[in-house]
């Protein structure tokens, strides 16, 4: 039985999905670290996590591309809520994710930043279940010092459901 | 093989978050200071503009000159006519 769940989780990506949803809804929560600094001197932190939700449409079928936007709560040691947009693109319409978007905190304070995320989807059991190791490099906003940089490593968990 | 490469990326990020925990009141972003605080050097501190206010206002003082200060630039325009008036005498 283990050695079958070692050759699901081994050959995830190269098998096809059954079938992709057009437009789909899904959860979302992140935790990471975040690291920055500046002059020779960098820190690494607890990010704060996010928790969202975010809407998904596929717009181009090989390969095949979805667009997703949504908003999500920055909470912690925090409360701040922003959104972010992007696009996705899994290669034989299997397993395998990848994407790159925009994202930013606006209030109470704003921070902006690019992403850019890989990761696995499973949908065999009805909703899918996707896990995304994403990265964030931080360019502008108020919320970013001065004399400092910003970027941040951030694993996702997301649940997604077939809207059409 | 994938499996280790999870397990230990999660053992990175595990170990990392808590070098972060101790890493006191380093910030990378101003929300990570404490209200009133901002993030300069990775460290929360004052406002550089914080303390010139606790001085009362010394700033804009300053920035009106003193009665005195006004009362030497009159001579100081009286001078001008002065000075134009020799520089007709030179011609």
């Amino acid at each position: 039985m283990a050695k079958i769940l070692l050759a699901i989780l081994l050959l995830g990506p190269t098998l096809a999905r059954a079938e992709a949803p057009l437009v789909a809804v899904e959860a979302r929560v992140t935790e990471g670290l975040t690291v920055g600094g500046g002059q020779g001197r960098s820190v690494w932190r607890l990010a704060p996590y996010t928790v969202g939700a975010f809407a998904e449409v596929a717009t181009v079928e090989e390969p095949w591309t979805t667009f997703y936007a949504g908003g999500y709560f920055e909470g912690g040691d925090r409360a701040a809520a922003g959104a972010a947009v992007g696009l996705r693109v899994r290669p034989g319409r299997g397993r395998l994710r990848f994407g790159a978007g925009a994202t930013g905190t606006v209030v109470p304070y704003s921070i902006l930043g690019a992403t850019a995320a890989g990761g696995l989807c499973f949908d065999d059991l009805g909703p899918a279940a996707c896990v995304e190791l994403e990265g964030v490099v931080y360019l502008f906003g108020s919320d970013l010092p001065d004399d400092g940089t910003a970027a941040q490593l951030q694993v996702g968990l997301e649940v997604g459901f077939d809207a059409l | 093989m994938r499996s280790r490469a999870a397990l230990l990326l999660l053992a990175l990020l595990v170990g990392a978050a808590g070098a972060g925990a101790c890493a006191g009141d380093h910030c990378v972003r101003h929300s990570d200071c404490p209200e009133g605080l901002v993030c300069s050097m990775s460290s929360c501190a004052e406002p550089p503009d914080a303390a010139p206010a606790d001085d009362g206002g010394a700033v804009g003082r300053d920035a009106a000159p003193p009665p005195d200060t006004a009362a030497d630039a009159v001579p100081t325009a009286e001078d001008a006519p002065t000075t134009a008036t020799d520089a007709e005498d030179a011609s």
